[in-house]
């Protein structure tokens, strides 16, 4: 009896336990992208998961957020999402109570064999083409090649000030015109709509205008002849300035091309034409790019001979020669020099020369270096009338970078830069701490110091904030302080902050606006710190279309 | 239209699902494989999943996470076609990192290969500020920070930024001169032309003239920052001989007489004259700030 009712409290304890069981049912409570399309993303989970139409999913790829999509429509146990994503993402299932899902109609009865047969002949039967996509050609104006910005900007000062500059920048990079030509621009229109004080750079011209390319271009990837004529900037001839003229070369498949060019030199101040300044040589350029598995991933070598006549420096010869190559992904090298023999100087002289070394023995450092130097006395226009002889200088500086972990990266920088007319020079160094996930997803902070010597000798150190969602919007926030004391002595102070937001309107447009600001004083008197405290910043804000 | 769709849903689900259905073809002679080729083939004959990229809602629209390369495409990189930067698209070459593979350098090779010192992935428009001169040999202090880019570099042909010297006085000529019509004469005063020797670079005004801290001091203390002509009279024809006397002082200008006299009731002798002023208070570095003491 005992038995049997021991055995009668187990059945309903087990009875219970499976209603309890049913009614605890593990829910789901998250789904998963199965494939995703650049608009449309399908779901696993449908209406009888709670999912409704319209509702906004957040995804996620681990444990990252990385974008949301809107639910488009919902079958029982299936959906799709409009937003942008990948296979795989997950999102979180709201736990609101799922639809009540209708009984399915029923479904028509299958087929009789013989229809199935009869319809299988058919198909088998039938002849198909296979399908062969064919794009569009895409309308040549709007070719995503030309950009053009519409800028503001502002540089003001307690005692003088302001200036104000509006300007119209357009840039086009190889807007294809048929027959293998396009069309390379890239020009800048400038009014200025406010300036006092002394005024150096073309104090005349309130509206300026500076075209630095102007050519139509053909350069066939696949080799032939390359042409380009109007105002142009020679390719593959390093060290050349712009002209108006052309360059003709021939360019083989293996990307080898050699050619001439020739033209007159713009006015460096003004970039009028003229041909009171002029050039013409040969160039000579190699580029190769290796397979992914070769140690040399990449080489450019360039070389230019070129006759120059310009009033600054009398008649020239002059040749430079150019070198790149990367080994892997371990080692960038690339150096430039330039010889030149003139009319003006007793001997051979070197230009200028430089090399630059990127070296990354691990993935997790970097070495960066360069070396640059000017022995050419430039001759440089300082408003009307004003002309300088100088320039010759040498300037070298490393970078060294540390990641040492996803959220921690320590940099060190060291440079030398040395005015070699005057001899007056300037030397720095200092750590830099970068926390890039400081704030997780949304960004980061990076501290820094620099002391620095020579005939500005100080110091400096800052704090940098970096943010960079929603991913259409990025944000830079700068907090300096300087400090300088080997200017008229006593020690001066300087605070500085900085701010630049740049917005992504869509895929066309592009917001930027950036914002500088200086607090310093008369000798003594502390930044902000009352009578003697100077202020100034700048503003600049530009609104950049692409077409 | 089924091998149709047999077809689309190979090419969406991958090689796996690309098979037909077992039993399919029973009863009747499949059809010849169809054919293929590279035309056809584009990306070569290794790898026919075509979902990992494309899509069925467009062909062209590709998606590709591009992280796992070594090379995330960040700003508008991200928005360039995939055959603007590889050659060939089996995707087979490697595609070299440097800037200078895929972009015209418009500084003519002249600035190096680091171009992310200065650009970056979003836009050609310069990072390069205020604040990154501090590493050159010009550190852009006071005013220097706030004025156009193109009122020292002059030269906008090259885009080298080349300035011809660092040197004050290269740039201010035309100010040191011009001081002879608001100030001193530099020129007959016989000021040299390290203009950092008595300005800073926050402003002309307030300029420290340490040689007249030996006769009478100027800063630190409550003289500082005042112009030449507050005190003196004239400074024409000035020259800085160290003599200290141009006989051009003024303390009456700012110190009135009925003031001091009132200050000045116990001091014998007393008179409101500038130079009796100087007989007693004496702002040189040994006397520092102390008041005057009769001597």
């Amino acid at each position: 009896m005992r038995a049997k009712r021991l055995a009668m409290q187990l059945a309903a304890t087990a009875a219970l336990a499976s209603v309890s069981g049913l009614r605890a049912a593990p829910r789901r409570t998250g789904g998963r992208v199965e494939y995703a399309t650049a608009q449309r993303l399908y779901l696993d989970a449908g209406a009888r998961d709670g999912l409704e139409v319209g509702s906004t999913l957040q995804l996620r790829r681990g444990d990252k957020p990385v974008s949301s999509c809107r639910v488009e429509a919902v079958s029982e146990r299936r959906a799709t999402c409009i937003g942008a994503g990948n296979s795989g993402d997950t999102f979180v299932l709201s736990l609101a109570a799922p639809l009540v899902i209708p009984e399915p109609e029923r479904s028509a009865p299958p087929l009789p064999e013989a229809e199935v047969v009869r319809r299988r002949r058919v198909l088998e039967a039938a002849a198909h083409e296979k399908v062969d996509y064919h794009g569009a050609p895409a309308f040549t104006v709007l070719s995503g090649r030309t950009e053009v910005r519409l800028a503001h900007a502002t540089w003001a000062e307690q005692t003088v000030g302001p200036w104000r500059q509006e300007r119209l920048d357009v840039a086009i990079r190889g807007m294809p015109l048929g027959g293998g030509f396009a069309l390379y621009a890239d020009l800048s229109a400038r009014r200025w709509s406010q300036r006092s004080g002394p005024i150096v750079a073309r104090p005349d011209a309130p509206a300026q205008l500076y075209v630095w390319e102007a050519e139509l271009a053909r350069r066939p990837a696949e080799g032939g002849l390359a042409l380009a004529l109007g105002r142009v900037r020679p390719w593959s001839a390093p060290g050349s300035s712009i002209i108006d003229g052309g360059q003709a070369g021939w360019r083989t498949r293996s990307n080898v091309e050699f050619g001439l060019f020739g033209g007159g030199v713009p006015d460096p101040a003004t970039l009028a034409p003229s041909f009171e300044r002029r050039t013409t040589g040969a160039y000579f350029a190699v580029q190769s790019t290796g397979d992914v598995d070769s140690v040399v991933r990449y080489v450019r070598q360039e070389t230019r001979v070129a006759y120059t006549d310009s009033p600054e420096g009398g008649k020239r010869l002059e040749a430079e020669a150019l070198a790149q190559i990367s080994l892997g992904r371990v080692l960038d090298l690339g150096a430039q020099a330039r010889v030149a023999h003139g009319d003006r100087e007793p001997a051979d002289s070197l230009d200028a020369a430089s090399v630059d070394v990127g070296f990354r023995p691990f993935d997790r450092l970097s070495l960066l270096g360069g070396f640059r130097y000017r022995g050419l006395s430039v001759p440089e226009r300082d408003g009307p009338g004003a002309v300088l002889s100088g320039g010759a200088a040498r300037h070298a500086d490393v970078t060294a970078s540390w990641e040492v972990a996803s959220w921690l990266t320590l940099s060190g920088v060291s440079g030398l830069a040395k005015d070699l007319t005057t001899g007056i020079s300037h030397r720095f160094a200092g750590p830099e701490l970068g926390l890039p996930r400081l704030f997780g997803d949304l960004g980061g902070a990076s501290f820094g110091y620099v002391a620095e010597d020579g005939w500005s000798s100080g110091r400096n150190a800052w704090v940098q904030l970096l943010t960079r969602r929603p991913r259409w919007l990025q944000v830079l926030l700068r907090v300096s302080w300087f400090q300088t004391d080997s200017l008229g002595a006593p020690t001066q102070d300087e605070l500085g902050a900085y701010a630049s937001i740049s917005a992504q309107l869509g895929p066309f447009a592009a917001l930027r606006v950036s914002a500088l600001g200086r607090a310093g004083g008369l000798p003594g008197v502390r930044p902000l710190g009352g009578t003697g405290a100077l202020l100034g910043g700048t503003l600049d804000a530009s609104l950049a279309g692409r077409f | 239209m089924r091998i149709a769709l047999l077809v689309i849903g190979s090419l969406v689900a991958g090689p796996a699902a690309a098979a037909a259905p077992a039993g399919f073809w029973q009863g009747s002679t499949p059809p010849p494989p169809l054919p293929v080729s590279r035309q056809t083939m584009p990306h070569g004959m290794g790898d026919t999943r075509c979902s990992v990229c494309h899509s069925t809602a467009s062909w062209t629209k590709v998606t590709f996470d591009h992280d796992g390369t070594g090379f995330p495409l960040r700003g508008r990189h991200a928005a360039v076609t995939c055959s603007s930067c590889h050659a060939s698209s089996d995707f087979r070459g490697a595609v070299p990192t440097s800037c200078a593979a895929c972009h015209k350098d418009v500084h003519s090779g002249e600035l190096g290969m680091q171009c992310a010192s200065c650009h970056d992935a979003e836009s050609w428009r310069s990072r390069f500020d205020a604040d990154a001169h501090r590493r050159t040999n010009f550190p852009l202090i006071g005013r220097h920070a706030l004025i156009p880019c193109e009122e020292c570099h002059l030269d906008q042909r090259d885009r080298q930024f080349t300035r011809a010297t660092v040197e004050c006085f290269a740039c201010h000529r035309a100010d040191y001169l011009r001081a002879a019509t608001i100030s001193i004469d530099h020129v007959a005063a016989g000021f040299g032309t390290g203009c950092r020797d008595c300005h800073n670079p926050w402003s002309f005004r307030g300029g420290r003239f340490p040689a007249h801290d030996a006769c009478f001091q100027l800063a630190p203390g409550p003289h500082a920052g005042i112009a030449c002509l507050d005190c003196h009279t004239a400074l024409v024809g000035f020259g800085a001989t160290g003599a200290c006397s141009t006989n051009t002082a003024s303390c009456t200008r700012c110190h009135f007489c009925p003031t001091m006299q009132q200050r000045h009731q116990q001091v014998s002798g007393f008179q409101c004259k500038d130079r009796k002023c100087y007989e007693c208070h004496q702002f040189t570095p040994a006397a520092a700030l102390r008041p005057g003491r009769l001597r």
